[in-house]
């Protein structure tokens, strides 16, 4: 009379440490995903300056972009420091080179003019440290 | 009296020191080249009280004349605006500050 019940119970536990394993096969697969940076849209109803955020210098960030995006990247260090806006163009399979911008110890400076085309309508960017802070304008 | 033309600084992919705001006229008022896109920003150094700034439109329809857009800058505030259309306010559009003491201004252009 027990018998069902012990092969019922075998057959959930199997169950149970395939979907766990499953689960952790694929936990182990998902790419590292970049941190989204919201961009403060503009309009004729002034904005106070909104303060610039840090940068994620692991999983680098995405923001929206439209080609006339602004950017204001802000060093808060006292060492120079990169950023690098990827491009997503590819050509006989070959990669078009990323723009990579460098900021001096303590500057703030904006970049903008980065078209759909070759940096996508989701930018990725990636702050070679965490002290470089963006505020992401769309006009 | 003529207008005081506050140029616009271009951004491109080359990274553009952020533009210190500069002195307005509050007299003559200012012109500044307008893409639509162009982006203003006000800055109130005034703790005591707010300020503002008008945006000339250029429309006239049946002889009346669109309202301007007055943009007030709050007491010590720095804020920031665009979406100013080029058939609203032209390609040079005109603006006046009410105050040459305490509010200064920056152009860019994305």
């Amino acid at each position: 009379m027990t018998q069902p019940f012990i092969y019922v119970a075998i057959a959930l536990l199997a169950t149970y440490f395939t979907a766990a394993v499953i689960r952790r096969l694929v936990q182990q697969e998902e790419p590292v995903t970049a941190t989204n940076i919201a961009s403060v849209q503009l309009s004729q109803t002034p904005t106070a300056d909104p303060t610039n955020v840090a940068c994620d210098a692991v999983n680098g960030n995405i923001s929206t972009n439209s080609g006339a995006t602004c950017f204001r990247f802000q060093n808060s260090d006292t060492a120079s420091h990169t950023v690098v806006l990827t491009s997503i163009v590819t050509e006989d399979s070959l990669a078009l080179a990323d723009l990579t911008i460098t900021l001096a110890a303590s500057a703030i400076e904006w970049v903008s003019q980065l078209p759909v085309d070759i940096f996508g309508a989701q930018i990725s960017y990636l702050a070679s440290n965490a002290l470089v802070k963006v505020t992401v304008f769309e006009p | 009296m003529t207008a005081t033309v506050m140029a616009s600084t271009q951004l491109s992919q080359t990274p553009v020191t952020t533009p210190v705001p500069g002195a307005v006229d509050a007299v003559n008022g200012n012109v500044t080249p307008n893409s639509g896109a162009t982006v203003f920003r006000l800055k109130n150094s005034d703790s005591v009280s707010t300020h503002t700034v008008t945006f000339t439109s250029n429309v006239v329809e049946d002889s009346l004349a669109l309202a301007d857009l007055v943009v007030t800058v709050p007491i010590s505030g720095d804020v920031t605006l665009s979406q100013l259309p080029v058939d609203v306010f032209g390609a040079q559009v005109s603006w006046l500050a009410s105050d040459g003491t305490h509010l200064t201004v920056s152009v860019v252009e994305p």
